[in-house]
């Protein structure tokens, strides 16, 4: 039995011994097998414990950006605010929006009759920026394209001037403003959607204001057999009408005193 | 007689009475004990994640790259039955979003649910979830109607969490809590219909998998193909003049694939993460064309997701991952 023990003994401290020579051998400066060194060491650098913790900001526009929104949002304000009906006002429209950047979500909510201006951008553009997304009450989007008859009757109330007694139409929409490729053979832009795919959006700096209730935007439309500004697109008004020396144009109009600011 | 006859009327009426507070008395601990389990089993899964992550062995060397999670993952789906007013339904989805956010280590985490090499992904219970993400919730909605109209859509839900904070919070809102306090976060959802009594509900978290956007090959290929069309097209009308007229016939339809690749690259939904079906796509895919299973697959950064049950279900894994 005893014999046993001092067997078992002295084979733990042989390990043991040969297990502190070789420690000896492979970490003192001066040891043996430099190349296996090599190795551990090699092994031990690249081998580490615990995932890297991820952080994050909060997510935000870019300067410029909210200079634009801030703009929207106060012609917005001071067009409800104006006793006008039938009236335009500009304002700085957007810079380019970037692929994922910000975009703009317009919704109206029936339930507490209110607009949201709903900004994204953040990582990916897939975020929501609080700060700098707003509201407007009792007041509903509406964009001047959507059928052939709203852009005609524009055009000749407002524009040509054919009739100026055809009644102002427009549709109510909710909206997205956001940097789009457009499809085959076009560029890559700032567009809007109102219901159902991505359109032109060359009106961006201007809105209009038909009735107390309503705020439109100015999707556009660009064909090779429109040369001029004019309506009768389904799509929109013709971008030349806001090309700012075309004669028929929303901007000169506005300039000469031919529309009214609201 | 009659004595006896009292006798028995009593001892019914006393065993009535142990009946009744029995049930009382069971339906009341059987309530607590459940409660009690789905905070153990939420506290369990938190910090099986928070161990998951502590212990990730890293190897970066020339001949392998992995990230090896030693610890297994101990979360389980919880059902959850939710009633009351307007209000209290859209509270309570926005704490079980938030609890789920918190169980998953709060965006911190990246690929929390897999290993970058798969050792043993049976071994860990994760490897019945098909895109690694995981049902945190299943919710009913245990009530006929909804007050203020039976519908609380995924605007109303997503306004309600930007402008309401967690409780026993100071400033943070539940938005703010998702998208930035940890890790940067996406809440998204997939529910066409809204949220809608007796209708069931998965609240799903879907770590990051990836680093960041990898090229996308369809819309590259249909950039490289309109590309192509046009200068062959030109090139041939200079060199031959009028032998090219078929293929400038041809070029605009094979362009046009280009140009149809092109636009169906990138999903708008996904830019914000909200679905919306077309009115005609049952098997799942969007109306941009994206399918669902894109929007699961690969993410830049963690999202939470509020789903369909079906979709849910259909996506990510559910059930008990410490009992496979």
């Amino acid at each position: 039995m005893a014999k046993e023990v001092s067997w078992t003994l002295g084979m733990y401290m042989l390990a043991i011994i040969v297990g502190v020579l070789l420690i000896v051998w492979l970490f003192a400066p001066s040891g043996s097998f430099p190349q296996l060194r090599g190795i551990v060491s090699g092994i031990k650098d690249s081998v580490s414990v615990g995932a890297p913790e991820l952080t994050a900001e909060k997510p935000a526009v870019s300067e410029v950006h909210q200079k634009e929104l801030s703009a929207l949002q106060s012609t917005i304000r001071s067009m409800i605010e104006s006793p006008a009906e039938n009236c335009f006002e500009s304002y700085d429209g957007f810079t380019k929006l970037g692929e994922e950047g910000m975009k703009l979500e317009i919704k109206y909510d029936s339930r507490e009759d209110k607009t949201y201006f709903d900004v994204w951008g953040g990582i990916g553009g897939k975020q929501k920026v609080t700060d700098s997304s707003f509201t407007v009450d009792h007041v509903r989007s509406c964009v001047i394209a959507g059928d052939e008859t709203i852009t005609s009757n524009f055009d000749q109330r407002f524009l040509s001037e054919t009739d100026k007694t055809v009644p102002v139409e427009y549709k109510i929409a909710d909206l997205v403003i956001a940097e789009d490729d457009g499809g085959i053979f076009r560029f890559t832009r700032n567009r809007i959607d109102y219901g159902s795919s991505f359109q032109d959006f060359e009106g961006h700096q201007w809105l209009f204001k038909p009735d107390s209730g309503h705020i439109c935007f100015f999707p556009t439309v660009r064909s090779a057999t429109i040369w001029s500004c004019e309506g009768g697109e389904a799509g929109g008004l013709a971008a030349f009408c806001f090309d700012s020396d075309e004669t028929n144009g929303i901007p000169s109009k506005v300039r000469s005193g031919n529309l009214v600011r609201c | 007689m009659m004595n006896k006859k009292s006798m028995e009327a009593a001892q019914l009426v006393a065993i009535m009475i142990v009946l009744v507070s029995f049930v009382l008395i069971a339906g009341t601990v059987t309530r607590f004990l459940a409660k009690a389990n789905d905070k153990e089993a939420e506290a369990l899964c938190h910090d099986s994640i928070a161990l998951r992550a502590r212990t990730q062995v890293n190897i970066e060397s020339r001949a392998l790259d992995a990230k090896i999670k030693t610890v297994p993952v101990l979360c389980k789906t919880i059902d959850k039955k939710i009633t009351g007013n307007r209000e209290e339904i859209k509270q309570q989805i926005a704490d079980k979003i938030a609890r789920c956010w918190w169980m998953f280590g709060e965006g911190k985490h990246e690929e929390i649910l897999g290993n970058r090499v798969d050792l043993a992904p049976a071994l860990l219970g994760t490897d019945n979830q098909p895109n690694k993400c995981f049902n945190c919730y299943t919710l009913l909605i245990d009530q006929d109607t909804i007050e203020g109209g039976n519908t609380i859509d995924s605007q109303e839900l997503l306004r309600y969490m930007s402008t309401h904070t967690i409780p026993n919070t100071k400033d943070v809102t539940y938005l703010d809590y998702i998208q930035s306090y940890g890790g940067a976060g996406m809440l998204g959802s997939i529910i066409p219909q809204g949220i809608e009594p007796r209708h069931g509900y998965t609240v799903s978290i879907l770590p990051k998998n990836k680093d960041k956007e990898s090229i996308n090959w369809v819309k590259a290929a249909g950039i490289t193909t309109m590309v192509a069309v046009v200068i062959g097209t030109a090139a041939c009308a200079t060199l031959t003049g009028g032998l090219c007229a078929v293929i400038i016939a041809v070029a605009p339809a094979a362009a046009s694939v280009g140009g149809g690749l092109t636009a169906s690259g990138l999903g708008y939904e996904v830019l914000h993460g909200d679905y919306r079906p077309g009115p005609n796509l049952p098997d799942g895919s969007t109306n941009s064309g994206l399918p669902i299973e894109e929007i699961f697959e690969e993410r830049v950064f963690s999202s939470i997701y509020v789903s369909d049950l079906n979709i849910g279900e259909q996506f990510c894994g559910s059930g008990d991952l410490a009992g496979q």
